[in-house]
């Protein structure tokens, strides 16, 4: 047999069970490290500003080298032009014997032009092909200046030699010129194909941001919503278990999964306190029914006081003491009757202990009683007395039957039947019917009748609290309350709850 | 006051029907007492009483349906209701279904054997007048 102070030990364990398991949910949900969904962000655009920055960086720095090639290709141009000039020239010279100093003014320009942009041309065409075109063309002048000397000396062998040199070096510096033009123009449309790929290049990358950051959006964000729903849908059931941590990394979800978890225990304090208004407002439906089960034993009392005050003598002492014997049962009949409401109003927070179902609905049956005679109504019970034991609340128990029992009384203001059927179902509940011959529950009002304040009883006889708190407590203990009802003939609630470990 | 008044006691109390058989016996009434209305109303229906105490909320036939049952045999009876239950609808019901009087528990025996003593005044005068 187990002491009363086991009892009070266990229960007291239990009744923290529900606030440690939050505590840990709380503490849990803090501890992991802080990643916030605004440092996230923040990292994403600075490294998409980065790649864009460097994008343009990039663009500029091509840009300019594009001008400065656009620009040596000018000047390539010129010096292929002065070049040819002087060509044709010194062509005109040998047919006409015209255009000598012309070709020679051309020649020299274009060597000014090529000592103008020896820089350029070196880092262009290297140090070697800069020197090899320098040089044909020093030639080529140097062989003009012979020309013009010959020319004026009138010495027709030494222009003929000179003519077959000039020819060589002419044409050597127009290819050259020549294939130093066409090398720049690939130079540039490998640019231009360069700068086209780039281009693609940064869209495919950009492209590649957009979706991982698209897939940060739906990790960080859209997937928590999602469990966020589903956390508000179950809370909205009546499931109040606090939120457990579900990722590595602390964001603005924790801070709300721990706003929901205090807005939870704020909702248990509040059903608690729903529970009492459901106790209380019961108790005042039963007021009458108290008031004849403390009458009679006043009134038995009372009636047994005065016969021995007024006709003391004529009592034998055997007759004396079975009276006064007879006062004092009916005053621990009136005393068991202020503990068992006394007891039925208590407040204890959800001290779960091993409970016979169908014990807790035979006293809640015993409060009820005298309501049911008052009303005319007969109780037909039949409970299974080998019940396997769950684990409850006897208290809040207790108050879910005694709501169902005078619900069907109110139902039956004509009197009736009220049954009370206890049985182990397959499933492994207990499962309690209680059915009234009563009114019955119109179909459009069953969707109804567990929602708080729902009531279609008259003001002052119903608080429409009883079966919403009635709900509550069956769905903390891991079960279920079911209603069908067919007006005119009666209704049955049914009151499942598991025999299994309930938390 | 030569034939004793007859009363029959109805309350599932136990204690009731033998304090108030003691006191109205030591007072010259002849009491019967019953605690199950079933077999009160079996009496009733063999027997003449000149009061009938009923107490109103009972299994089987309850008090109203006892005085209805009494109200039709016309003998004259009178019928006083006793309850535990404060309800004022039920004694307004009472009344109008003529009973003599409304007792609320917790009562006084000697109270109530004052009004026995004015119900067989009432009782005996109809009986007189036109009983059959």
């Amino acid at each position: 047999m187990r002491t009363n102070a086991d009892t009070t030990e266990e229960a007291r364990e239990e009744s923290h069970a529900g606030t440690d398991q939050s505590v840990r949910a709380q503490q849990a949900l803090l501890e992991r490290p802080e990643l916030s969904i605004r440092t996230r962000i923040i990292v994403v655009f600075v490294v998409i500003f980065v790649l864009c920055s460097g994008s343009t960086v990039a663009a500029v720095f091509f840009l300019s080298a594009f001008e400065e090639k656009i620009g040596f290709l000018e000047t390539a141009g010129a010096y292929s032009f002065d070049v040819e000039e002087a060509r044709r020239n010194e062509k005109n010279y040998f047919l006409y014997g015209t255009g000598l100093p012309e070709a020679l003014a051309s020649a020299k320009l274009a060597r000014t032009r090529l000592e103008r942009s020896a820089d350029q041309m070196r880092s262009v065409e290297g140090v070697q092909g800069f020197s090899a075109m320098e040089a044909s063309l020093g030639r080529y002048v140097s062989l003009l200046e012979s020309l013009a000397t010959a020319d004026a000396n009138d010495d027709t062998a030494r222009k003929r030699e000179l003519e077959v040199n000039l020819r060589t070096e002419g044409a050597q510096i127009i290819t050259e010129a020549q294939e130093m033009i066409d090398r720049e123009r690939v130079a540039v449309s490998a640019m231009l194909h360069t700068s086209m790929v780039g281009a693609v290049a940064f869209l495919a990358l950009m492209l590649l941001v957009v979706v991982l950051f698209g897939g940060f959006v739906v990790r960080a964000v859209l997937r928590p919503l999602d469990r966020f729903m589903d956390y508000v849908t179950r809370i909205g059931a009546g499931n109040y278990e606090p939120i457990r941590p579900a990722r590595r990394y602390r964001d603005e979800f924790s801070r709300l999964a721990f706003a929901f978890n205090r807005m939870l225990g704020e909702i248990l304090t509040r059903q608690e306190q729903l529970v009492q208004s459901g106790k209380m407002a019961a108790v005042g439906t039963l007021t009458s029914g108290i008031a004849h089960e403390l009458n009679n034993p006043l009134n038995n009392i009372g009636l047994t006081t005065e016969a021995l005050l007024e006709d003391f003598e004529s009592y034998t002492d055997e007759e004396r003491r079975r009276m006064l014997d007879q006062i004092y049962t009916q005053v621990e009949r009136a005393g068991s009757t202020v503990k068992n409401l006394l007891d039925f109003t208590r407040k204890d927070r959800s001290a779960f202990t091993a409970l016979d179902v169908a014990e807790v609905a035979a006293s809640a049956g015993r409060l009820a009683g005298n309501e049911a005679l008052l009303a005319g109504v007969v109780w037909k019970w039949d409970l299974d007395g080998e019940l396997p034991r769950i684990r409850g609340n006897p208290h809040d128990l207790q108050q879910v039957f005694l709501n169902l029992f005078l619900n069907a009384i109110q139902a039956m203001p004509e009197g009736g039947d009220l049954g009370v059927r206890a049985r182990l179902d397959s499933e492994g509940f207990v499962r309690v019917d209680v059915t009234d011959t009563g009114v019955g529950i119109q179909a459009e009002h069953l969707d109804e009748i567990f929602d708080p304040f729902f009531t279609t009883k008259q003001l002052g006889e119903g608080t429409g609290l009883g079966l919403s708190v009635s709900h509550g407590i069956i769905e903390k203990h891991g079960g279920r309350i079911v209603v069908e009802s067919e007006p005119g003939h009666g209704t049955t609630f049914s009151v499942y709850l598991p025999t299994t470990e309930v938390r | 006051m030569s034939t004793p008044t007859e009363v029959l006691v109805l309350d599932d109390e136990p204690l009731v029907c033998e304090r108030l058989k003691e006191h109205l016996e030591r007072k010259k009434y002849r009491v019967e007492v019953f605690t199950e209305s079933r077999k009160a109303v079996d009496r009733l229906a063999q027997k003449r009483f000149d009061v009938v105490i009923t107490d109103l909320k009972m299994e089987g036939p309850n008090g109203l349906e006892v005085l209805r049952f009494v109200r039709d045999q016309n003998f004259g009876t009178q019928v006083i209701v006793i309850t535990g239950y404060g309800s004022m609808d039920s004694a307004r019901e009472a009344q109008y279904s003529g009973a003599f009087d409304f007792v609320h528990k917790p009562f006084r025996a000697e109270t109530l054997e004052a009004t026995v003593r004015k119900a067989a005044r009432t009782a005996r005068k109809l009986a007189a007048q036109g009983a059959p």
